[in-house]
């Protein structure tokens, strides 16, 4: 008995190892696709111009890829999105050294050190000490997350509908209770997104909820204009208000040796730090912000020079860039793993991966695990051809921040309608757009998070669908969702992420 | 022609001295009341779906239900919590605001109020009156008299405007038409001189 017990988990095993071995080498074989190829490159060139631009980068460039993308096969198109993500993060750091603008929030720790470091005329060293640590960073973090896979497959198996339930529980709970800001907007934020994804035709009963004797509506909220909107109109309305240009000039001269030295010695606080933005990068919906500050600040406390951080400390840049780039490994663990997103760049993937037939989370690694692997890929190629081709063009990239914002709001905007109208061919997609657009923009303005939005339309339906099966499968008894080990533990789980926020006294205004 | 593109770029920067001050109003409102409506209109739209969904069949209502009445309750204290005066305002935030709120004044750039305001209104004005553009003329005409009208206004630069436009259509002929090989809506309304140029 015991031996075919045994030889029944060998069997298991090399199920799993033959498996993993498969989808491996199918996405050897999409990135390694000459085409493909060059399409990763476009993607990763796309997202470092457009990581350069405040309110351009993360989840609006991934936005605007979506409808270029519908066309293609689900792994090519998941491909570029992954590879596109990849590019921001140095881009975003390019304008924190030279202009002290950071392109996208997670780069705002990289400009304490890093602009004052353009200042002293060592502009070459700090951006090819981001370069490198960036890169690396990057390999980290999907190192990091490659060890977790194996776990992650095992897990999922274990996972039935009563607990897909629970799971997008916390995950709307988490989210809300993370993001910056205040608790009630984003669970307000959370609860507009489940409503919105009531509309439509409802799975369970077959009938359309909330159609509003339209026939636009039987098939609900579409999801790319929705996001489009969200993201890319919301930033460009945002934008519209803001300043003219970023910067007039910039001046990058020499460093790029003492910037590759600086990387080599200092090589512990580029791992721990990469360490750090990988962990933090796993809690759902932290983001890269939190990631980027929390590795700057144990630079600063580790360092034996700790006031010179702020002056132009090149720890700073590599604390900073690494862990920003290490979090995006970690933030797959949350999003491909469990379909909760870690940012809100992750979020728009996770719409993205729906999009495209793909069904994040525990399934994922069941049915489509070789999408988990062309995601890994991408962003190691991604990272390392952002930092190498973007610090040899770097002098002609800045000059990209003399574009005023007057010309890049027109152009972004009627890509973004365009994107909203291919997908279905359908004009009410537009006014869509330009509907959540104007919900995306307030929403900004009055700190309601997006991510909790989108989280919500994807995960919403999902909850619904499993919570009606697991009572189907119960025969109606409501005690089914209390009697399995992983429902108690996430309901643990919920129940702490909300104890940890009321630990916390509450603040009165001044 | 150039006289009515200027008048309407006066009437869009700040130099209008009519809605300079009607900016300033509300941009003095901006605290209370503009949140107020926003949260107003979609407390409004969830009362609208929870009324629905009395009218379906048990298991079609049971997720809205509950999502909508704890909707409600949360619109409703937000709104309350609004109208009171701030100093009798609870702030519970995110768990990592410590961290990130003492850093990130150093990341933003901004304008003054008034003329963020102006801005940020001019700009939705701009998206909802594109798109009944976009129904009656087609999409390649509109965007690009968008384009060249919205870069004319804030640049007042009639050359840059026009290259501007150019290579937008060039853009969008390029990735949507060619390597989408996307049919763009051509509108309602035919102009047969603009039709045989962009077609």
């Amino acid at each position: 008995m015991t031996t075919l017990i045994a030889g029944i988990d060998l069997i298991i095993l090399q199920q799993s190892s033959g498996q993993m071995a498969e989808a491996i080498a199918i996405a050897l074989d999409v990135v390694t696709d000459p085409t493909n190829l060059l399409f990763i490159f476009l993607a990763t060139m796309l997202g470092l111009t457009m990581g350069m631009l405040p309110g351009m980068g993360g989840p609006v460039a991934l936005a605007l890829l979506i409808p270029l993308t519908f066309p293609l096969d689900k792994n090519a198109a998941i491909m570029i999105l992954a590879a596109n993500l990849g590019g921001t993060a140095f881009g975003g750091s390019i304008t924190a050294i030279l202009f002290n603008t950071p392109g996208d929030a997670p780069n705002a720790a990289t400009l304490l050190d890093g602009y004052p470091m353009a200042r002293q005329g060592k502009a070459g060293q700090a951006l090819t000490a981001s370069a490198v640590s960036s890169a690396s960073g990057a390999v980290f973090g999907v190192l990091f997350f490659l060890i977790t896979i194996p776990f992650i497959k095992e897990f999922a198996l274990a996972f039935h509908s009563v607990d897909i339930f629970w799971l997008a529980v916390l995950g709307l709970v988490t989210v809300a209770v993370v993001a910056t800001g205040s608790l009630l907007n984003h669970l307000i934020a959370g609860g507009l997104g489940l409503i919105i994804a009531f509309h439509g035709l409802n799975p369970i009963t077959g009938t359309a909820r909330f159609a509003w004797d339209t026939t636009y509506l039987v098939s609900g909220f579409p999801l790319v204009p929705l996001i489009i909107g969200l993201f890319a109109i919301a930033e460009m309305i945002n934008l519209a208000s803001k300043k003219g240009t970023i910067s007039e000039k910039a001046e990058v001269v020499g460093g790029l040796k003492d910037g590759f030295n600086s990387v080599v010695k200092n090589r512990y606080l580029l791992a721990r730090s990469s360490l750090i933005g990988w962990v933090i990068g796993v809690i759902p919906g932290a983001g890269g912000t939190v990631a980027n500050f929390v590795s700057y600040l144990q630079a600063q406390q580790t360092s034996p020079n700790p006031e010179s951080f702020g002056k132009g400390n090149v720890q700073g840049v590599i604390a900073s860039e690494a862990s920003n780039d290490a979090k995006d490994g970690g933030t797959m663990v949350p999003t491909l793993g469990l379909g909760i997103p870690g940012s809100a760049s992750t979020a728009v993937l996770l719409g993205a991966l729906v999009i495209n037939g793909v069904t994040p989370g525990p399934l994922l690694f069941q049915e489509n695990l070789q999408i988990v692997f062309i995601i890994m890929f991408a962003l190691i190629i991604s990272n390392m051809m952002s930092s190498v081709v973007g610090l040899l063009s770097v002098k002609h990239l800045a000059k990209l921040t003399r574009i005023s914002v007057t010309t890049l709001v027109p152009i972004i905007t009627i890509i973004s309608l365009l994107g909203s109208f291919v997908i279905r061919s359908q004009l009410p997609d537009v006014v869509m757009a330009i509907g959540f657009g104007i919900l995306g923009f307030f929403m900004l303005k009055f700190n309601m998070s997006r991510i909790a939005i989108i989280l919500a339309i994807v995960l919403g339906p999902l909850a619904e669908e499993n919570f009606h099966r697991a009572l189907q499968i119960s025969g109606g008894s409501y005690g089914v969702f209390f009697q399995r080990t992983v429902s108690l533990v996430l309901i643990a789980l919920i129940l702490m992420v909300i104890a940890i926020q009321f630990r916390n006294p509450l603040e009165t205004a001044d | 022609m150039r006289t009515m593109f200027n008048r309407l770029s006066d009437f869009v920067s700040h130099k209008a001295s009519v809605t300079e001050g009607v900016f300033d109003v509300l941009a003095e409102k901006d605290t209370k009341y503009w949140p107020i409506l926003f949260y107003g209109i979609l407390l409004a739209y969830v009362v609208r779906v929870v009324y629905e969904s009395l009218g379906f069949s048990d298991k079609a209502r049971l997720f809205p239900l509950i999502v909508g009445s704890l909707l409600l309750v949360m619109l409703t204290l937000k709104i309350s919590l609004l109208l009171l005066p701030e100093r009798y305002t609870p702030q519970i935030t995110g768990i990592f605001d410590p961290i990130t709120t003492e850093f990130e004044g150093a990341a933003t750039t901004d304008v003054d109020k008034s003329t963020r305001y102006r801005k940020e209104f001019a700009m939705i004005l701009w998206l909802v009156a594109l798109f009944p553009i976009i129904w009656i003329f087609g999409f390649l005409k509109s965007l690009t008299l968008f384009v060249f009208l919205f870069v004319y206004v804030y640049e007042r630069d009639f050359v840059r405007a026009l290259f501007v436009t150019a290579l937008s259509a060039v853009l969008v002929y390029a990735l949507f038409v060619e390597l989408l090989n996307a049919q763009l809506y051509r509108g309602i309304v035919r102009l047969p001189i603009v039709a045989g140029v962009l077609s």
